[in-house]
């Protein structure tokens, strides 16, 4: 009787305040300021995120892109399902992502962006799945987050601020409000296994740790021999991490106008 | 050499489709009804009677003409299938398939479980048949028509063996039959009893012969099937089929002759054509690519299927058709003791892909590039492709790239989205593309919107001066 109970309990959808739950496994998101609040120290996979935001362009990319390097040198395929613009390839090169491992699907209906935002998550060859559904049911939403665990992925939704109000049985649903691209303002709404926390700052233009930009030569190598050299990518070809001076970023270009 | 003969005592019934078990079929030939399925036995016909006589005994039995030339037909395609068990595939017309099994026997594990393997497969097409395995055709063809499935592994075996079968057996004319149970010979052991100068006299060279070549005698050449290079198949279905589901089990059976063949010519095939018959429009027609060729059974129905899903049927279906014009020599994947997990993961993503490219299209899964220009709309492709970045562009990029430049309004000389945007940095000069009429004279900013969005925008420098919109730093 209590092995049925224990097993009950290490179920992940059921959720314990407090208790020790067994997760997924967690990713960490590169901000010390996020991991340090996230239950087990950072995104949680196998299990659905939201970013709400209320504007393209205030960082909801730069947020999540820390983690997302990391994941495509793993050897799974990050997923991109129905983007609302072009994901532009040399600025994501330029975050670390190795663009080899990306899937960009573009459906034509509505009814076939949930079909293939499902077939991703549940298929198990992708990471991360990232998606921007204007308005999801609530039913809709549980079905993704049960093929995201099935899957064993970080199923990624990001959604206007408006949705806010909605229920979700996202893992984790994080608003985010940038003033200036040093201090963004991240609110945690839902923390599955945690607790909600609001007015985090976050300096999303220098992660704690970023991957490096694959490096030239080593892309020459992989074309001459692909998948070979290194099937893993995580063993032959390590995410370099390094600490970044916050005042590297800035350009020699800058030039006041007017 | 070892021989697998195959009889197929129904083929006039199968080869016209009528795989259904419960409605009374009679073949009719020449005023009789040689062929008769199970269902018409149990009406109460026999074998050899009239059309008019089965009629009288059966009112709502069927009496389809037979048609000799789709039975050539359903067996050529039968020893196309077979091409995979074995290298020397024989075809016997009208009715038989003689396998030569001896070089066979150690890729597929042994005689028992290649009779497995082959019986499986003939099931699934829908055949009944009765087998014999001898060392020489002739042999195993006399066992199959005697229905003695027991196969003989060894020569010094077949005299023994051979002396117990019946003498119907041999391919003779009636009156040559008549003759033998009037002199009492009920056996081919009874034949071969008697002085063989007297038999080839009274009955012609034709018994000698077939007797020689049973025992191995004599050389028994037989002219080995070619298979095509091509793959076509036509199935009518038995009734009208309104939905998808009908269709995807006729066409796993059609897909299951295919990888049959496939198998047999170590190919595989990339590109399908799928034509659906309706009875008064004509056929709608699918081709569906794949991404590798590949021969997996399972693998090619689900890939049919989600490209069916994506279409309501125009009419119902009253026939499949499916065609691969060419078969592709399928890379050896390189044996291993234990699976890669890396190649495990790649053949899921190579699935993963083409099941969501035969629902959404074959352009609606694409991958992502860097591209050597200048250009910011050039700077990209669709194309996957494993050669990555090609150099960094010097300036800061934004995430999210609009597909064209929105123009953006003006208020004191500044620009405006949602409000008056606060120029951050810049200016980076893009100037170039001369050589191919798209060129392009622009000064990038980075610019900040009231509400926090970074943007990427740009002011032309020429003709109006221009601002416009191209892209968020997400």
């Amino acid at each position: 009787m209590d092995n049925a109970l224990d097993d009950l309990l290490r179920e992940h959808r059921i959720w314990r305040r407090g208790g020790n739950r067994t997760t997924q496994g967690c990713l960490p998101s590169g901000f010390a300021q996020l991991d340090a609040v996230l239950p087990g120290g950072g995104w949680p996979m196998g299990a659905l995120t939201e970013v709400l935001h209320n504007a393209p362009g205030i960082g909801e990319l730069r947020l999540i892109m820390p983690a997302l390097a990391r994941l495509s040198r793993a050897g799974r395929w990050i997923a991109l399902v129905a983007p609302p613009h072009i994901p532009y390839a040399p600025a994501l090169a330029a975050q670390g992502m190795d663009l080899s491992r990306i899937l960009l699907i573009h459906p034509r209906a509505g009814s076939d962006t949930l079909w293939a935002l499902e077939q991703t998550m549940r298929s198990g060859s992708c990471a991360a799945v990232l998606a921007w559904p204007r308005q999801a049911e609530h039913q809709q939403l549980r079905r993704l987050q049960l093929a995201a665990e099935a899957g064993h992925c970080w199923g990624l939704l990001l959604r206007n601020e408006q949705a806010a109000a909605e229920r979700s049985p996202a893992a984790l649903r994080v608003l985010m409000q940038g003033q200036g691209d040093a201090d963004t303002r991240v609110d945690l709404l839902k923390v599955r296994g945690g607790r909600p926390r609001q007015g985090l700052r976050l300096d999303l233009n220098n992660p704690r740790v970023r991957a490096l930009p694959l490096q030239t030569s080593q892309s020459g190598q992989a074309a001459a021999s692909p998948g070979r050299k290194h099937p893993e990518g995580t063993h032959k070809a390590p995410v370099l991490l390094y600490r970044q001076h916050p005042r590297q970023e800035r350009h020699q270009l800058d030039l006041p106008l007017e | 050499m070892l021989w697998l003969a195959l009889q197929l005592p129904q083929l006039p019934l199968e080869a016209l489709g009528y795989a259904d078990e419960a409605t009374a079929i009679a073949i009719t030939e020449h005023q009789r009804i040689p062929f008769l399925n199970d269902a018409a036995k149990r009406a109460g016909l026999q074998a050899h009677m009239s059309p008019s006589e089965a009629r009288a005994v059966s009112r709502h039995i069927q009496l389809p003409p037979r048609q000799r030339q789709e039975e050539a037909r359903t067996l050529r395609h039968l020893a196309d299938w077979a091409y995979q068990f074995s290298a020397h595939v024989s075809p016997r017309p009208p009715d038989g398939l003689l396998l030569e099994i001896g070089g066979s026997l150690r890729l597929f594990g042994g005689l028992g479980a290649l009779r497995q393997h082959i019986t499986d497969g003939l099931d699934a097409l829908g055949h009944r048949y009765r087998q014999g395995v001898a060392p020489t055709p002739t042999a195993s063809w006399f066992l199959a028509l005697a229905g003695d499935a027991t196969p003989i592994s060894k020569r010094c075996a077949l005299r023994e063996r051979l002396a117990c079968l019946p003498c119907h057996v041999l391919e003779l004319p009636a009156e040559h039959h008549q003759a033998l149970a009037g002199l009492g010979l009920r056996t081919l052991g009874d034949c071969l009893a008697l002085p063989r100068r007297d038999l080839a006299r009274r009955f012609g060279r034709e018994l000698l012969l077939q007797l020689e070549h049973a025992l191995g005698e004599r050389p028994e050449p037989r002219q080995a099937h070619q298979p095509p290079t091509r793959f076509h198949r036509q199935l009518d279905l038995p009734a009208q089929a309104h939905d998808t589901r009908a269709v995807a089990f006729a066409l796993q059976r059609l897909l299951g002759e295919l990888t049959g063949l496939l198998r047999g010519l170590d190919g595989g095939a990339q590109t399908l054509e799928l034509e659906l018959l309706h009875a008064r429009q004509t056929a709608s027609r699918f081709r569906i690519g794949l991404r590798r060729p590949s021969r997996d059974p399972e693998h090619l129905l689900s890939v049919c299927q989600h490209r069916l899903e994506r279409q309501e049927l125009a009419a119902p279906v009253i026939g499949l058709s499916l065609r691969v014009e060419q078969i592709q020599p399928l890379l050896p994947e390189p044996g291993q003791l234990l699976p890669d997990p890396a190649q495990l993961r790649q053949h899921q993503r190579q699935h993963l892909t083409e099941r969501l490219g035969a629902r959404l299209g074959e352009h609606a899964v694409t991958g992502l590039a860097t591209a050597a220009d200048h250009r910011p709309e050039y700077a990209w492709s669709h194309r996957a492709s494993n050669e990555t970045v090609a150099r960094a562009p010097p300036g800061e990029r934004p995430l999210w790239l609009l597909p064209r430049p929105t123009p953006l309004g003006q208020q004191q000389g500044l620009p405006c989205w949602h409000g008056p945007l606060t120029l951050e940095r810049g200016p980076e000069r893009i100037e170039t593309g001369w050589w191919d009429g798209h060129d392009i004279a622009r000064d990038y900013y980075q610019a900040r919107a009231p509400q926090g969005s970074r943007l990427w925008i740009f002011r032309e420098r020429r003709r109006k001066r221009e601002w416009f919109l191209h892209g968020f730093f997400g």
